[in-house]
């Protein structure tokens, strides 16, 4: 699948909308922006308002996930909550939508027990990383500030607004 | 200051709801390497939800510092007057369709609703739909080359 390069344009208003292009899913990161320097001065002589930013989006694919499988009780609107801390002192707040019961403390709270084995795997994936091939990546806030620490990490229930 | 890699996960309930996961992480690596941090994680979200992992989409915020682009939008500026692109894939009968916001209606035919495509600043923008930049040559959805710009015109719309 190709990836998609999106570029956001403001009008004399302050109303936006984007113009979205499509290059080959090989295309490096470098080369990516190569391309949208060379898209975006042409774009600008074509229109009358401000580019204001250009994002490219990869698509993934699902089929490598193990156990990535629908169960019958599963719901979005139950929810993991985890407040992340950054080194910068920044909170991170994460959701995961149709968490499991069962890594939940035996009906005592709402608290995520951290001891168990898949808890434990995404706090210490958001707090000290990933290892890939030629380095580690760290998650962070949207300034890149290092996720350093976990505060909270409990069960919430939210209301999709959806009806099925 | 810079802005963070975002990594989406769209996951989907047993009645075919769905929501996001987000994750952030530094920019500075490669497509292989976010590819291979999205399987991992994603892995670990899976292990975690009863529902299924259906989308993930790792989003790469572009410089756009070496580029010419005006500071402010000009007093005409209006989203919804638009230009609507369309090019020929390699493949015959597969198109590709481009719609341009704030389009400079000066650059319409008179007495018509046609962008006048031999506008120096047209032109230019068809040579990147056509040829690319440094290489990089943009695509259909299902990432066939363009080969030819067919129609474009003005139309409104927001």
């Amino acid at each position: 699948m190709p990836t998609d390069i999106v570029a956001t344009i403001r009008d004399a208003s302050g109303d936006e909308a984007t113009t979205t292009i499509r290059v080959p899913s090989a295309t490096t990161v470098a080369n990516l922006t190569t391309f949208a320097v060379g898209w975006a001065t042409a774009l600008n002589l074509i229109i009358q308002g401000k580019i204001m930013s250009a994002f490219a989006y990869v698509k993934q694919s699902v089929a490598p996930l193990v156990g990535n499988a629908i169960e019958p009780e599963s719901v979005i609107e139950r929810q993991g909550h985890f407040i992340f801390l950054t080194v910068t002192g920044e909170r991170v707040e994460v959701n995961i939508p149709t968490l499991a019961e069962d890594v939940v403390e035996a009906y005592t709270s709402d608290e995520l027990n951290q001891a168990d084995t898949q808890v434990a795997a995404f706090i210490a994936a958001m707090t000290t990383g990933i290892a890939v091939t030629g380095g580690t990546i760290s998650p962070c806030d949207i300034a890149e500030g290092s996720i350093s620490d976990v505060l909270i990490a409990r069960e919430v229930h939210k209301n999709s607004g959806a009806r099925r | 200051m810079a802005l963070a890699v975002t990594l989406t996960f769209t996951i989907t309930d047993a009645l075919g709801k769905s929501a996001i996961t987000k994750v952030r992480v530094p920019t500075g690596f490669s497509i292989a390497q976010y590819l291979e941090f999205g399987t991992a994680m994603g892995n670990i979200i899976a292990a975690l939800a009863n529902g299924a992992i259906t989308d993930i989409t790792i989003g790469v915020p572009l410089s756009l510092s070496g580029a010419t682009i005006r500071a402010v939008a000009t007093s005409l500026a209006d989203v919804g007057e638009k230009a609507l692109l369309m090019a020929q894939s390699a493949i015959t009968g597969l198109f590709a369709r481009f719609n341009i916001p704030t389009y400079d209606q000066s650059k319409t035919v008179s007495g018509s609703d046609q962008v006048d495509t031999t506008d120096t600043d047209v032109a230019a923008y068809i040579a990147v739909i056509e040829s690319g930049v440094s290489g990089v040559a943009p695509c259909d959805r299902r990432a066939n080359d363009l080969v030819d710009v067919i129609s474009v015109r003005q139309v409104f719309g927001s």
